[in-house]
């Protein structure tokens, strides 16, 4: 009764059109009247949930990544991308890939990557003659190399949903293989298309070129080495290294690049608080829910019913995808992550899958949802960049998803992938 | 009626398997009036908030550890002060005898009634550097929990205090964000820390209890037969709980010896217990708690 | 969002300086976090002594960052939601699930402002370790964030009120 109450409430509301975050903690509330709980549970759990001491490192991460769009990080580093591999068919595309390989190194977040990248990426490469379809589809998909590719602060949402059981610099260096591959397949997409479209390629600038780029965007590519150093070495806290991440770019913005004025950095700052709320409250109200699943022990229910409807690794991992994409096309990721992760961890575990790798499977999974309709951030920011209609981008985005779910199906089934590298460092 | 369990614990520690047997015990001889169900490993909520549900009212039973309580009821505070108890025995003898009714009548303020006492066991130092007395520990980076008592506790130690969250210590240990840490036999050997830290000063500085407490609005609703039954069933729990316990310590204690580590036993405390004198005269004020101290003392 | 860009129209002058005021004590908060963190590395690595209180009080002004921006959120229209569904309706049921939804908020920061309020006063006779203030300041952002919720959501119904939305008539041409 409290479960069917806790769930359709949620469904409801969320039709209806109520933002998310207040749908869960609406939820909440009701399932406490029902069972005879005091309502001021809901509201204790949502504090209690954000004030995990790791969740810091979320406002320093989305403030570093302000930084970088406004205070010309980004723009540097798309520069050097176009001088290394702007002279292949279709540069600009590659280009787009390869600056968010290299800008997911320096930010947490996936929706940083398309607004920084695509303010920068989408005007140069409509003036080269590329269509915005196509310009977009390459800014949004790629941007889930901001979540694979460490720092992350999803990553960091997971471990703290796994209970404290994995750690994240594992999570951090596990990362890094599977970012590149999906990057590198999504390449092979982007290449493809841009052949088949007669796009343009740039003229090799020369070497002088290359490592003048290089020098430019080395500064802002420290800030990279700053925070991951910083928690791979353990000289710093993850919380510590993001936050010395964000005093490491506004240096570089304000000492080295002088290109951050006043206004821009007040700019950063609103736009880092506004995007740090609507990710807490999320955080919080998706506690308060959890707190309700846990009481139904639909963890429980979940990992019986999985059992029961086949004992195959492989059939039961893809259904956990297929669950976690349709899953990924209504919710947000920060709130599927720490729910999702409470059910479906228990589920893998007993299908010996290691809970780093899941991580893996997990940030891949609910990256693509980020850029696929109804709901999805990097999808509705990038159309905004842009100015194009979603339904334009959707109609040929299709091969950049196919190109994500296939780096998803190898990050499920093959666990050297994700696992190689932190076995090494341990 | 259903009565629900709080439990920091994953679902196979001492104190988790104590706590089913409780439920069991319960709902057996009550046959079926009262059925408690533990949801173990914080599902429910961290400690803190734990504390708060059960005031509120969210929750009817849990095994709370008394430092967090140390500020919500003071007369705990006691019990947590370092050098407190001589040994673990000593402090089940004291905690089951009328030092144990004295707190838990305090806990009563709180809608809490206290009906037995866990063990966890009793916390000492290690480092990654020799630690073999007090000088050792001067100016060494450590590790401590959120409490006020251990921050005071390590820097009248002559330490450097240093609160880190407790997932963190291992890396910070290896990487020498600080140079120790202090824990409980198990905790140091399941933790991995003792292959990052690899000397154990054994000076037993805090030997906390932890509380089997039920939500005194449930327990003054149920009959008089039945509270019977239910402290009865906790006080076997506590027992059962004890003897896990034990077998755990001595599980991780041949696990870290094994691995080859420096073991320190202190023959002598006193130097030790002569420098907590800042830390007593700042926390140890309150009538009731120099009360209670005085007893704990008294007891043999 | 044709909505959405209505509504703003129809904001409060009084409730914009509100909501100013809120965005400069978070963007503060958040300046003042950032430091507390790096002094805490410097306490450690230079000075050796690490401020203990530091993380206390972090997590303290991570809610007061949070949680008021959270409720101007909803006067923005910042947060995530599922909106294309509604937006396939007849206009008249849109008008009306604006209206019952914006009821469903107001209530809900009622409920939120109360059991806040409750939370802070039931906790406030226990210190936070470390920094020594009261359990209950953790609870106020909260109430900020109700108290703030409410108001918006006046402010909303009134705005739809001048329209004319609850009684029946279509708003604007806007957004058709
Ligand atoms: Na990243
Ligand atoms: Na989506």
């Amino acid at each position: 009764m409290g479960l069917t109450i806790l769930l359709s409430v949620f469904a409801i509301t969320m039709l209806s059109g109520i933002p998310i975050a207040f749908c869960l903690a609406i939820a909440a509330f009701c399932a406490a009247m029902i069972e005879g709980l005091p309502e001021l549970i809901v509201f204790q759990r949502m504090v209690s949930g954000m004030s995990g001491f790791t969740l810091l490192a979320i406002p320093f991460f989305v403030f570093a990544g302000e930084l970088m769009m406004r205070g010309g990080i980004a723009m540097r580093l798309v520069r050097f991308a176009e001088t290394l591999v702007g002279q292949v068919r279709g540069g600009l595309g590659v280009v787009n890939v390869l600056s968010s390989m290299l800008f997911g190194g320096i930010s947490g977040s996936a929706v940083a990557d398309t607004s920084a990248l695509g303010s920068v990426m989408i005007p140069m490469m409509r003036e080269q003659g590329y269509d915005d379809d196509y310009s977009v589809n390459v800014t949004v998909t790629s941007s889930i190399a901001g979540i694979m590719i460490p720092p992350s602060h999803n990553m960091i949402l997971y471990a703290l949903a796994a209970g404290g059981g994995v750690s994240i610099s594992s999570l951090f260096l596990a990362g890094i293989v599977p970012g590149i591959m999906m990057c590198l397949i999504l390449t092979l997409a982007t290449y493809w298309i841009a052949v088949r479209r007669h796009y343009p390629s740039q003229k090799f600038p020369g070497w002088q070129a290359v490592f003048f780029a290089a020098v430019y965007a080395l500064p802002g590519l420290m800030t990279a080495v700053v925070i991951i150093g910083g928690v791979l070495s353990g000289i710093f806290t993850v919380t510590e290294s993001a936050a010395i991440g964000a005093i490491w770019a506004l240096l570089v913005t304000i000492c080295v690049y002088r290109s951050l004025t006043w206004q821009a950095f007040l700019q950063s700052v609103t736009q880092a608080i506004r995007t740090t709320a609507l990710v807490m409250i999320l955080v919080g109200a998706a506690t308060a829910f959890a707190y309700f699943l846990a009481l139904y022990q639909v963890p429980d229910m979940i990992l019986g019913a999985m059992t029961a409807i086949s004992d195959n690794k492989y059939f039961v991992l893809l259904m956990i995808n297929v669950a976690l994409l349709v899953l990924g096309m209504f919710m947000d990721m920060a709130a599927l992550i720490l729910i999702c992760t409470p059910i479906f961890l228990p589920v893998v575990r007993e299908f010996g899958m290691d809970p780093v790798q899941f991580g893996m499977v997990l940030m891949m999974n609910l990256g693509l949802g980020l850029t696929t309709p109804p709901v999805g951030a990097c999808l509705f920011v990038g159309c905004a960049v842009a100015k194009v209609r979603i339904e334009s981008v959707l109609k040929t985005i299709w091969p950049f998803y196919l190109a994500i779910f296939l780096a998803l199906l190898l990050t499920t089934y093959v666990p050297a992938i994700s696992l190689t590298l932190p076995r090494l460092f341990e | 009626a259903e009565l629900r369990g709080w439990n920091t614990h994953v679902p196979d520690y001492p104190v988790s398997v104590a706590m089913d047997k409780f439920g069991e015990l319960v709902a057996q001889r009550t046959e079926g009036r009262v059925k408690p169900k533990t949801y173990h490993s914080a599902q429910l909520g961290e400690q803190d908030d734990a504390i708060e549900q059960m005031q509120f009212g969210g929750l009817d039973f849990a095994v709370f550890n008394l430092v967090p309580l140390n500020n919500l009821v003071p007369a705990t505070q006691a019990t947590t002060l370092p050098y407190a108890f001589k040994s673990i025995d000593h402090m089940h003898r004291v905690m089951d005898g009328n030092v144990g009714e004295v707190i838990g009548k305090h806990m009563e303020d709180v809608n809490m009634v206290a009906l037995a006492w866990y063990d966890s066991g009793a916390r000492s130092f290690y480092a990654n550097k020799p630690l073999k007395s007090l000088a050792d520990l001067k100016g060494l980076k450590i590790r401590v929990q959120n409490s006020d008592v251990n921050v005071a506790m390590v820097e009248a130690l002559g330490g450097n205090a240093t609160p880190i969250p407790f997932g963190e210590v291992f890396t910070s240990i290896q990487s020498g964000v600080v140079d120790g840490a202090e824990n409980n036999w198990p905790s140091y050997e399941s933790t991995g820390h003792f292959e990052v830290a690899r000397h154990y000063l054994l000076d037993q500085h805090t030997i906390v209890p932890e509380v089997f407490a039920i939500n005194k609005t449930t327990w003054d609703k149920l009959s008089g037969d039945d509270q019977k039954i239910v402290r009865q069933a906790a006080i076997e729990s506590a027992t059962l709980q004890r003897k896990l316990w034990a077998e755990r310590e001595a599980k991780s204690e041949k696990i870290v010896r094994d691995a080859g580590n420096t073991i320190v036993e202190l023959e002598d405390k006193s130097d030790f217990i002569a420098a907590m004198k800042p830390v007593y005269d700042k926390f140890a004020t309150n009538a009731v708690v120099s009360d209670i101290l005085k007893q704990i003392q008294a007891v043999k | 969002m044709p909505f959405a860009r209505l509504e703003e129209s129809m904001h409060w002058k009084l409730f914009d300086r509100l909501a100013s005021m809120v965005i400069v004590l978070g963007g503060l908060s958040l300046i003042i976090l950032i430091s507390i963190m790096g002094y805490q590395v410097w306490g450690r690595y230079v000075l050796n002594d690490t401020p203990t209180w530091a993380e206390s009080l972090a997590l303290l002004l991570i809610l007061l960052v949070s949680l008021p921006i959270a409720a101007i959120g909803l006067r923005e229209n910042f947060h995530l939601g599922l909106d294309f569904l509604t937006e396939l309706l007849p206009r008249r049921i849109q008008i009306a699930l604006r209206v019952i939804n914006t009821f469903v908020l107001l209530t809900f920061g009622l409920a939120m402002t109360w059991h806040s309020l409750s939370l802070v006063s039931g906790t406030w006779n226990r210190n936070i370790p470390l920094i020594g203030v009261p359990q209950g300041f953790k609870y106020l952002p909260l109430v900020f964030c109700g108290i703030l919720i409410v108001l918006f959501m006046i402010e909303r119904l009134a705005g739809m009120w001048s329209h004319g939305v609850l009684i029946g008539e279509d708003i604007s041409d806007e957004g058709n």
